[in-house]
């Protein structure tokens, strides 16, 4: 493991913890005065919350392995032409694996986007790992938000917030 | 020549609730029926209904019982909420039973 990778981690927390609080401003103030709130039912709920704590120990466990895993091989491969070999393979399964492990997410929550996103954090990860790059996340985040970006954009405009007739009564 | 369909079966056309059978009061309560609850934005986005269309139709299925309206305050805007009623479940089941059953004999 990299000496700078937790400071990495860390930092990928702070952003994620971010970007789900723009994430819920956002819901708070462009999606629900524009498309209004509603409650779904208990049996949709419940197989809700049942996938989310399926897929959030699927994320955990494969986060876990992803972050061990390199070091654990690097430490129990000694010969020097296998080395070179977990050198390529070590990236490929962790960018693979991160990409599976979104696109089931997307798949799951029929979020189809998710499947580029999946595949442009795969790569980022691959090239992180290979040339010992962390910006290159950054770089396919900013590529994974772009379509989003523009999404929103087509949404405030298909979805004006209604006349102060509707807000009065519905809020 | 086919026979006339037996009158038993023909009225069930006749016995229909008239209340749901209308196409906007009927989107109203098919979206409601697959929800817990929504509110008028929603509902308004979901049905492409008017403010005022919306508003008359709503307070028709609320004096029939079917749906409940209720009002509060989210910060400083006043939001009407609105649920489908235990009657009002009642009532769009046996629709779309009736609705079934006379598609199926055609």
């Amino acid at each position: 493991m990299r000496d700078d990778t937790w400071i990495w981690l860390i930092g990928y927390t702070y952003l994620s913890m971010g970007v789900m609080i723009l994430f819920i401003l956002g819901k708070k103030h462009i999606t629900v005065p524009r498309l209004g709130a509603v409650k779904f039912g208990i049996k949709r709920k419940r197989r809700k919350m049942i996938l989310a704590a399926i897929l959030s120990m699927t994320v955990l466990l494969m986060t876990m392995g992803v972050i061990a895993a390199p070091s654990w091989l690097q430490s129990e491969v000694d010969d020097l032409a296998l080395r070179g070999l977990m050198d390529l393979l070590v990236p490929l399964s962790a960018g693979l694996f991160v990409t599976v492990i979104i696109g089931v997410i997307a798949y799951f929550i029929e979020y189809y986007r998710g499947l580029y996103i999946a595949m442009l954090f795969g790569l980022g990860i691959y090239i992180d790992m290979t040339f010992d790059l962390p910006a290159a996340m950054l770089v396919f985040g900013v590529l994974a938000a772009i379509p989003g970006v523009i999404l929103l954009l087509r949404f405030i405009k298909k979805y004006p917030i209604q006349s102060g007739q509707v807000q009065n009564e519905a809020g | 020549m086919k026979p006339a369909k037996p009158e038993s079966q023909l009225s069930i056309i006749t016995g229909l609730d008239k209340l749901i059978h209308e196409p906007a009061r009927m989107s109203i309560m098919a979206v409601l029926y697959v929800l817990d609850s929504a509110d008028f934005i929603f509902l308004m986005n979901q049905t492409g209904l008017t403010w005022g269309n919306l508003s008359a139709h709503l307070t028709r299925l609320e004096s029939a019982g079917y749906i409940t309206v209720a009002k509060s305050f989210k910060g400083k805007r006043p939001n009407t909420n609105l649920k489908l009623s235990s009657d009002g479940r009642e009532a769009f089941t046996k629709y779309v039973d009736q609705m079934k059953q006379v598609m199926k004999d055609f």
